[in-house]
């Protein structure tokens, strides 16, 4: 297809693998954001290894003030950084080559950028050098140097920058191809984009103020407002990974299996419920603040907000479901379960998202729903169990979800080959098996009490201590191992991008494609139709099952709680 | 444009990404934002003594 635009084909290569236009200025600034990603990853990460190490009491290797300070870096690094880094590629890359338009403005995506990184360079140098001892909440009334939430603003408006550009890419495109609507991967990444820029207007609202109080300018700063306003950053934040992890997704069984989903409309409509009900969630982070009513807690994180659950297991049923469908009509129609066997494990890319798909749902899913419940929330409230619900939901769904992708992105964004490829076999299973058992762990260990963000809990020295039931030496151990399985994962992952990256062969088209790209299957015949996706069924099925037993055992353990014995 | 006519309507909600944007923000900014805002807003002041034993001065 000829698309004819203002300056001509020379800002354009058309790959050779997909098809797709590529607008090189575009796939510049994707490169960058995708490369800043990995690096914030990798930061992250060593600062991982220092807190399962020092957490572990066995070990406790870092001394107090070096915990706090290594947390935040994690915090931040993982949660902000590479997370966003990668979502600004990825809305940049897609927006342009996935619907064959040009970059609405090259500038403005350069500028983004550049902001962005010079928020981040000033984010980790305050941490680093110790003055920004404030976890990655930094709430008010702890203070940071002026310059930590300069960055935060630079980074956001960075953003917001970036985001801006892919709303005026999606213009282009409607101008050049009027009543089209966009492709499911990208309408996704459009929810995922409006998602951002309720994020980051909250961050600019509740950042500025701060930065002028730390400066001295402002006299207070309210920390029941900071609060408020501080999470409706950071809950929507991960609302924007929900909405992207899920598009990807489809991607990823589009590009492995040849799926799509078998009714795209029902997926759209599940992708405007998260733009409406995902982000007053928000709410559940306040759940035990005595100063918002009980109204506005249960309004906020129960009738609205399970619009947004609802909109997950409409995903969670479409995803897997593409997958049975497509595989059926390759003939793989035995039993429930043939399709899902004669799966393509050997693509890291699959394996990854199947990994990440279990690991999200009955992980960070279930124990989310739990922990977000006005009632069961009091019994994980500031235990380990919550990072342990978030391991779940954000590691092992986002992350390892982006960790996927970028098998594909190797090739088809950097034009590299895959390094060691024989390795990416193992690696989603090395990091998704890590994850959880870190994640399980961490909750059971919450469920016994263990505070989170905690640095000594022998408590020695202390007026009060406490001894934690002894079988918690258990789940410690069971920590470390899952938290250094992820670690060594992790690790292996950004060995395999920076050496494809940086000193990788050239791809040089089709014929050095090692991660395979699958044909569409067969149309369905009409007989196999009558019931598209029964082992799909059963699974979510399970999930249910698990569901309901999850929340009976949390209310059983709410009454006893009270128990007067 | 008489094709675009026959677009149906839920469809013409769906592709429009600048409502979507605007129905995304003001159901946040209501629901969640100017809400807990205004509670907060109507908390009585910190009684002083309160505050002072609070505090230790
Ligand atoms: C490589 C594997 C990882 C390991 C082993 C790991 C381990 C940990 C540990 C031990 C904590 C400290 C909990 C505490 O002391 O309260 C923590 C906190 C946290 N992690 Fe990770 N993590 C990993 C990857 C990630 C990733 C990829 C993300 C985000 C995408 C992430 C997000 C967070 C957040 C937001 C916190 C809470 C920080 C805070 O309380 O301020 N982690 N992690
Ligand atoms: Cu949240």
């Amino acid at each position: 297809m000829a698309v004819a635009v203002e300056g001509g084909e020379k800002w354009f290569r058309t790959c050779d693998v997909t098809g797709f236009k590529v607008d090189l200025r575009a796939e510049k600034i994707a490169r960058l954001n995708a490369v800043m990603a990995v690096v914030s990853l990798l930061i992250a990460v060593i600062a991982a290894l220092l807190l399962v190490l020092t957490r572990w009491q066995l070990f406790h290797v870092l001394p107090v003030d070096w915990y706090y300070r290594v947390l935040t870096l994690h915090g931040l690094d993982a949660l902000v950084f590479w997370i966003i880094f990668f979502e600004l590629a990825a809305l940049t890359f897609t927006s342009t080559a996935f619907l064959n338009t040009r970059m609405s403005s090259p500038f403005a995506g350069w500028a983004g950028t550049v902001l962005a990184i010079v928020g981040w360079l000033l984010v980790n140098y305050t941490i680093l050098t110790g003055n920004a001892d404030v976890l990655m909440t930094s709430y008010a009334p702890l203070k940071a140097h002026p310059l930590f939430y300069l960055g935060m603003i630079l980074f956001a408006v960075g953003a917001l920058v970036i985001v801006t550009t892919f709303f005026a890419n999606l213009m282009i495109w409607r101008r050049e191809n009027p009543g089209q609507s966009l492709p499911l991967f990208v309408y996704g990444l459009m929810a995922a984009a409006i998602i951002a820029v309720i994020t980051i207007v909250s961050g600019a609202i509740i950042y500025i103020p701060t930065f002028l109080w730390s400066l001295g300018i402002i006299k207070d700063i309210d920390p029941g407002v900071y609060k408020l306003i501080w999470w409706g950053l950071g809950h929507p934040s991960q609302q924007i990974n929900v909405a992207a992890h899920v598009s990807v997704w489809y991607l990823i069984t589009f590009l492995a299996t040849g799926g799509t989903s078998i009714n795209e409309k029902i997926s759209r409509f599940a992708f405007i419920l998260y733009i409406v009900a995902i982000n007053v969630a928000s709410a559940h982070h306040l759940l035990v603040d005595p100063a918002v009513s009980p109204v506005w807690k249960v309004w906020n994180t129960s009738y609205v907000m399970y619009l947004a659950v609802f909109a997950s297991m409409i995903h969670a049923f479409a995803v897997p479901s593409a997958i049975e469908s497509a595989q059926r009509r390759r003939g793989f129609t035995k039993g429930l379960f043939e399709w899902l066997k004669a799966a393509p494990w050997g693509n890291p890319a699959f394996s990854g998202m199947w990994l990440s798909m279990i690991i999200f749902g009955f992980i960070g899913g279930i124990t989310g729903v739990v922990n977000g419940m006005e009632q069961t929330n009091i019994i994980v409230h500031n235990t380990l169990s919550v990072p342990g619900h978030f391991k779940g939901a954000v590691v092992g769904g986002t992350a390892l979800t982006f960790m996927a992708v970028t098998y594909y992105l190797i090739p088809l964004l950097f034009r590299k080959k895959i390094a060691f490829y024989g390795l990416a076999k193992f690696v989603p299973w090395i990091f998704g098996i890590g994850i959880a058992i870190l994640a399980v762990s961490m909750y059971i260990l919450g469920a016994f009490g263990v505070p989170r963000r905690h640095w000594d809990i022998t408590f020695s020295g202390g007026p009060f201590t406490y001894t934690f039931n002894p079988v918690t030496d258990f789940f410690w151990a069971l920590f470390g191992l899952g938290g250094i399985l992820a670690v060594i994962g992790a690790l292996l992952w950004i060995l395999q991008v920076v050496v494809s990256v940086f000193f990788g062969k050239p791809f040089n088209g089709p014929q050095d494609l090692q991660i395979p790209i699958a044909e569409p299957p067969p149309p369905a015949k009409e007989e196999e139709d009558k019931f598209a996706a029964p082992g799909t069924f059963t699974l979510v099925l399970l999930f249910m099952v698990a569901f309901i037993i999850f929340v009976a055992l949390n209310y059983g353990w709410l009454s006893a709680m009270w128990e007067v014995k | 444009m008489s094709e675009e006519r026959k677009t149906p309507f839920l469809q013409l909600v769906f592709d429009d990404f600048i409502l979507l944007l605007f129905i995304g923000v003001a159901v946040y900014a209501i629901s969640y934002l100017i809400w807990g805002l205004i509670e907060l807003a109507w908390l009585p002041p910190i009684p002083p003594e309160i505050k002072q034993a609070l505090l230790g001065r």
